[in-house]
């Protein structure tokens, strides 16, 4: 191949290698002109304890009862109603009671009291008013700032009273915050 | 003389290659098409599209559970070694996907130079193949087409270069990992009939050694079994292969919204959008569309090739004289070896009714690009100016499309500009 490579025609005709850079340099002119065409967008910080977050959730108002976690421990104060699956834990104020949610692109994310946050708890309460049949209830998105807790890596979760429990995996434990209604 | 004065002397005196444009457009699209593959690639934390048909099916190798993937277990045992190596993390996931997606920007490269006999054909099929969003989107999921095309193109070199028997061992045992993937790399079986048995390249009888290509297929496939703890003998193996045989003639409904027939593939209609998460005022998006111009190229320069090959098999038969100027008349061999790769993983889906989707066209357009790639060569040396334009222009449109293969955080607006098909989105 070597040889053959040696045979090949030289490019007898066209610019000057300097006007080839020349192209180089105006073409990667152009280049981050393109790149920028994709407008400003604010990157997420990397995930860590302490950082803050908007989440868009997908909500319908009866997960409230029927979303449930299961976490042996504590996480800074704040638990899932099981501490194994079918060993339940007695939960005194709901904003401490953490339950799975999942954002709009499949993120689950395990948030404290979400129900209890004001704008999520009239809207939950007026689709109730409405309908208690599940899959009559509309589905809707609060848009949430979440604090995030810690990083649990043993997580199972059930999305309904009669459900399965997910095998373990891992999920954010978060506090959420200014959540408004879409 | 100062300083200054001797260093520009200096450089005045430095010859450039007449090829630099060349060398620094192809090396940065090179770079640009391995950095966008390697960048995020834990993001999404979450599965995406189809990565948990293969993931969640990679996870029993490691805890001995069991399989119920519909293709062989070689994919899903790559995964699993990368899991096992990086943990059960998307990284770890998708590690496997990457290294092959960079591994087939220099098979690309070593294809075509062996078949063109240019160093520069060789450059510009890896620049072609590295900055193409098709490729990029598929090196970095946890999904088996890339994996795949792999074996097509590495089944492919060692098909064109085998001379002798160990050759043909060595090409048969690449198809034999092919088929381990996904079952449609069995195609490469014609095209090791076709170089050896038709064309006699290398030794007739050397066809027999296909028989390397069913003792890899059998290993990789007990080697699932034993690890699943299940019976890994031959008989077991074989009714585990007649099961998925089965289990996929008998997809030929095509009520998957992603499916979509083969001969929309060219067009493209339904390129599929393998990730996309919402951001605050946007999204991070991936789609599987290819860059357009090279997509558009590729029709064109398969197109005239057939009428290329068949105009040449007319002349035969006329016993006229062959062309022997023009990129098809000066590159027969690799015409006709490129066409041949290109149309041979199309053929199944051709010929039945099997449910089809735009991943199963990667492979022939990895060829595809090949042949764009020897043409854009050849005008390159005829037309230097003409042909560096062209490969900056596809490099320009690359760095356009980047953020939707790349899944950089950008706005709606600018996402409809870039997928401005309806379909596409």
């Amino acid at each position: 191949m070597m040889a053959a490579c040696k045979k090949q025609l030289r490019p007898a005709q066209g610019p000057s290698p300097r006007a080839q850079l020349g192209m180089v340099g105006l073409a990667l002119l152009v280049a981050a002109a393109l790149w920028s065409t994709r407008g400003k967008i604010a990157r997420r910080p990397p995930l860590a304890p302490g950082v803050e977050i908007e989440a868009p959730i997908t909500l319908v108002a009866s997960d409230r009862d029927d979303l449930a976690c299961s976490i042996e421990r504590e996480v800074n104060g704040l638990h899932c109603a099981f501490a194994a699956p079918e060993r339940s834990r007695s939960s005194g104020d709901r904003r401490l009671l953490v339950a799975p949610y999942l954002t709009l692109d499949r993120e689950l994310y395990l948030i404290a009291g979400l129900f209890e946050q004001p704008a999520v708890r009239a809207r939950a309460e007026r689709d109730r008013a409405l309908t208690t049949n599940r899959d009559a209830q509309p589905r809707f998105t609060a848009h949430c700032r979440l604090e995030l807790v810690e990083l649990v890596r043993d997580v199972r979760t059930r999305w309904s009273p009669s459900g399965p429990w997910s095998p373990p995996s891992e999920a954010w434990v978060a506090r959420p915050s200014n959540c408004r209604i879409e | 003389m100062t300083f200054v004065n001797r260093l520009r002397s200096s450089a005045a005196r430095v010859r450039l290659s007449p090829d630099v444009g060349l060398l620094v457009v192809t090396g940065l699209m090179i770079l640009f098409g391995v950095g966008l593959r390697a960048q995020g690639l834990g993001f999404p934390p979450h599965f995406t599209f189809d990565e948990h048909h293969f993931v969640e099916n990679a996870r029993p190798y490691l805890s001995s559970g069991i399989d119920r993937n519909d293709h062989p277990p070689l994919g899903k045992l790559l995964i699993a070694l990368s899991m096992r190596w990086v943990g059960d993390t998307p990284t770890g996931w998708r590690l496997f996907p990457l290294c092959f997606g960079l591994v087939n920007i220099a098979l690309a490269g070593a294809l075509a130079g062996r078949l063109f006999r240019d160093w520069r054909a060789a450059a510009i099929a890896a620049a072609f193949v590295a900055v193409d969003g098709f490729f990029i989107s598929y090196s970095r999921t946890a999904l088996l087409d890339g994996m795949l095309t792999s074996m097509f193109l590495a089944s492919a070199l060692a098909i064109v270069t085998a001379r002798r028997w160990p050759d043909v061992l060595l090409a048969s045992a690449l198809v034999g990992l092919a088929v381990s993937i996904k079952f449609s790399g069995i195609t490469l079986v014609a095209a090791l009939v076709m170089m050896t048995l038709v064309l006699g390249r290398a030794p007739r009888l050397a066809v027999l050694g296909v028989g390397s290509a069913v003792v890899v297929y059998y290993a990789q496939y007990a080697l699932g079994l034993a690890l699943t703890g299940r019976d890994f003998a031959p008989r077991a193996v074989w009714e585990a292969t007649l099961s998925l045989t089965k289990h996929h003639l008998a997809l030929t409904d095509m009520t998957n919204p992603a499916t979509s027939h083969w001969y929309t593939w060219f067009t493209p209609r339904r390129p599929l959008l393998l990730a996309q998460v919402p951001v605050e005022g946007g999204a991070r998006v991936m789609t599987s569309l290819g860059n357009p111009l090279l997509w558009w190229g590729v029709n064109f320069v398969v197109l005239s090739g057939i009428f290329a090959l068949l105009e040449s098999a007319l002349r035969r038969l006329r016993k006229l004289p062959q062309r022997i100027d023009g990129f098809f008349g000066e590159h027969r061999f690799a015409l006709f070896a490129l066409l041949m790769f290109y149309l041979l993983p199309i053929v199944p889906w051709i010929v039945s009714r099997r449910d089809s989707y735009i991943w199963h066209y990667l492979p022939a357009y990895g060829f595809g690009l090949i042949l764009v790639a020897g043409a854009a060569t050849h005008l390159y040396k005829r037309r230097l100016g003409a042909g560096l334009a062209a490969l900056i222009l596809v490099a320009e449109i690359s760095v356009f499309y980047a953020p939707v293969w790349g899944k950089y955080p950008i706005t709606h607006r600018a996402i409809a500009q870039r997928l401005f098909v309806s379909t596409w989105r």
